[in-house]
């Protein structure tokens, strides 16, 4: 068994990265599973992660069928050969280590802090893989959906998650909002970039878009119980509210960008306003959403910038 | 009978105050005015569906783990008696870990006080099994330990089994203890079993005075000791496994509250019983703002706070225990 990994390893350490295209991929995180998904390198792909298949997690979930899934641990990815690993930011530094250690080319991923610096990741895993034209055509194709939304009245929306966490001002959602043409509150909300937020704070601050995107009735749990506590619930006369697919905006992915378009459409229904309000670049082709409610009735005309934001209680109550 | 109107006056104040504090600020009138306006303006809304509960399910999780703890020590002629000591905490956490994280409280709400009740109920008969009732202050705390063990790592079993891959993140701080937006639901389905369990153990006074005396005294006075062991094992698992279901383990208020009022009570049970209710729901109301009005990152969680006040108590009572034993 030793001489065989030893033997493994030697001819894995013959291959250096870029030298040859990469035909056994194993995929170390969720994130980078959908780079690989996204550039349809299935047939160069050797492994991905478990939740890789997971449709609520995953947002190539389809595209992942027959592909191998490995259990994340340092000895089964060995097993599975592979002559490229591509590891995220941060998942699994233990694993990421021993196996450079053993002399498997290792591809990292640093953690994508804005959607623009996504599509050159799409290259550079592209380029691994030898397929850098396909690579430069989806980046491309993805960053001509980057284009900034206009100037104009924002409608403001919170992201609200299990245990009353909300997503601030800092990172891929906030971008996402800002690209979907929503203001995003949720750290004005906390007071932080990211943060916990109380029932109450956020009935007295209510943004014009309440997105859901962790409901889930088949995982109860502490943190769900907030999500439908009788206050919020009464709330939804004075926000409309959209569920939105997690998986979009899980990872900073190619379906990050993607999602984009996806979350302009949700919070467009929600909101009940006219198409050309909010930037909806093409409708989604015909994807299931998720549960939207819509409460158009209730929802005020277009606020005025952060004017929303910053309801105040009506005098006496 | 001066630390009862001290008590009573103090604890409508806190009451009120725990209504008024809280992570956003209304204005007092706006509040008071939205629990009897009707309307569903924010105000209201925070009003009767956030702050009452809270208030209320305060005062009574209060009020039964004080009610217990001076029952129990009473009973079973222990100092360092306590809901949470002897296990029964830990085991009604079990019982509704399981109730939540496999779907049943969502399904049925009342199954979330039912299962804290049925685990509480567990540890109280293992307790009786392993220490008997005139166990050692040694025994009681071993076999309090043991049903902790047991059911932390039956929870922790459960965790891993769970379907919610948060599962072990969120209960290693319910776990902790909070009344942090609780709602009339949780309010709905406890009180009647808490209310129910402080209105057993406090009608048990007279039986334990009798207790205190010893056995054939209390024999020969008239007390069946059999009804009264069921009356504090179904009195606590009342109180305790409901309260516990909704509110996560708050520890030591059982032990801290009786022994604050013994000075001033004496040591008679029949004296102490209400006295403990009310001064634990105060307990837990000030513990409550406490965590509300400290500027920490996250709210601090209630049971972090009763734990600071109480672990030094218990240490307290140990070393006094340690200078009895030699």
């Amino acid at each position: 068994m030793r001489t065989g990994v030893a033997l493994l390893v030697a001819a894995l350490m013959v291959l250096p990265v870029g030298a040859a295209p990469a035909t056994r991929v194993v995929s170390l995180s969720l994130c980078a599973d959908q780079f690989l998904l996204a550039l349809d390198a299935q047939a160069q792909t050797a492994g991905l992660t478990r939740l890789a298949g997971d449709e609520h997690l995953s947002p190539y979930a389809d595209r992942a069928a027959g592909v191998p899934i490995h259990d994340g641990t340092a000895e089964s990815v060995l097993m599975l050969k592979p002559d490229l690993v591509i590891a995220g930011g941060y998942a699994r530094a233990q694993t990421v280590g021993m196996l450079e250690r053993l002399g498997v080319p290792v591809l990292r991923l640093k953690t994508p802090q804005t959607l623009a610096d996504i599509p050159p990741q799409i290259e550079q895993v592209a380029d691994a893989l030898g397929r850098g034209e396909q690579g430069r055509a989806l980046a491309a194709r993805l960053r001509a959906m980057l284009t900034q939304p206009g100037e104009g009245a924002r409608p403001t929306a919170a992201l609200y998650r299990p245990g009353g966490e909300v997503p601030g001002s800092r990172g891929i959602v906030n971008d996402m909002m800002k690209a979907a043409g929503l203001e995003n509150i949720g750290g004005k909300l906390s007071g932080r970039p990211n943060g916990r937020v109380a029932v109450e704070t956020l009935l007295l601050n209510p943004p014009d878009l309440l997105v859901l995107d962790s409901v889930r009735p088949d995982r109860p749990g502490v943190g769900q119980g907030v999500m439908d506590h009788p206050a919020l619930t009464a709330a939804r006369t004075e926000m409309a509210v959209a569920g939105f697919p997690i998986a979009w905006w899980l990872c900073a992915s190619p379906a990050s960008i993607e999602g984009v378009e996806r979350l302009a459409e949700v919070a467009g229904k929600a909101l009940g306003v006219k198409r050309g309000s909010l930037p909806l670049p093409q409708a989604g082709e015909g994807r299931n959403l998720g549960d939207i409610s819509v409460k158009s009735d209730d929802v005020r005309p277009s606020p005025t910038g952060e004017g929303g934001a910053r309801r105040r209680l009506p005098a006496g109550g | 009978m001066a630390v009862r109107i001290a008590l009573l006056t103090l604890f409508p104040i806190l009451l009120v105050a725990s209504f008024l504090i809280g992570p956003a600020a209304v204005p007092a009138g706006d509040l008071l005015s939205g629990l009897f306006s009707g309307q569903a303006s924010p105000a209201a809304l925070i009003a009767l569906e956030i702050r009452l509960p809270r208030a209320l399910l305060g005062a009574l999780v209060g009020a039964g783990l004080g009610m217990a703890g001076a029952a129990l020590q009473g009973y079973l002629r222990n100092p360092l008696a306590e809901p949470s000591l002897i296990g029964a905490s830990s085991s009604a956490s079990l019982g509704a870990v399981l109730a939540i994280y496999f779907g049943l409280s969502a399904t049925a709400p009342l199954a979330l006080p039912v299962a804290g009740m049925l685990g509480a109920g567990l540890a109280m008969l293992l307790i009786q099994g392993l220490a008997g009732r005139d166990a050692s202050v040694l025994m009681l705390i071993l076999a309090g330990l043991a049903v902790q063990t047991l059911a932390g790592s039956l929870t922790s079993l459960a965790l891993n089994l769970a379907p919610n891959p948060h599962a072990a993140l969120e209960i290693a701080f319910w776990l902790l203890g909070s009344l942090t937006d609780r709602t009339n639901d949780h309010l709905l389905v406890s009180a009647p079993f808490i209310i129910a369990g402080i209105l057993v153990l406090g009608g048990s006074g007279r039986a334990l005075d009798a207790l205190g005396l010893g056995e054939r005294t209390a024999g020969s006075m008239g007390v069946d000791l059999n009804a009264l062991r069921w009356r504090i094992i179904i009195g606590t698992v009342l109180s305790v496994g409901a309260a516990v279901a909704v509110t996560g383990s708050i520890g030591f208020v059982g032990l801290v509250v009786p022994h604050l009022l013994r000075r001033a009570t004496g040591n008679q049970p029949s004296k102490l019983l209400w006295p403990s209710a009310l001064a634990g729901a105060c307990l837990l109301l000030a513990a409550d703002i406490l965590v509300r009005l400290l500027p920490t990152n996250d709210e601090l969680k209630l049971g972090v706070v009763t734990g600071l006040i109480g672990a030094p108590f218990f240490f307290h009572l140990l070393l006094k225990t340690r200078e009895r034993m030699r």
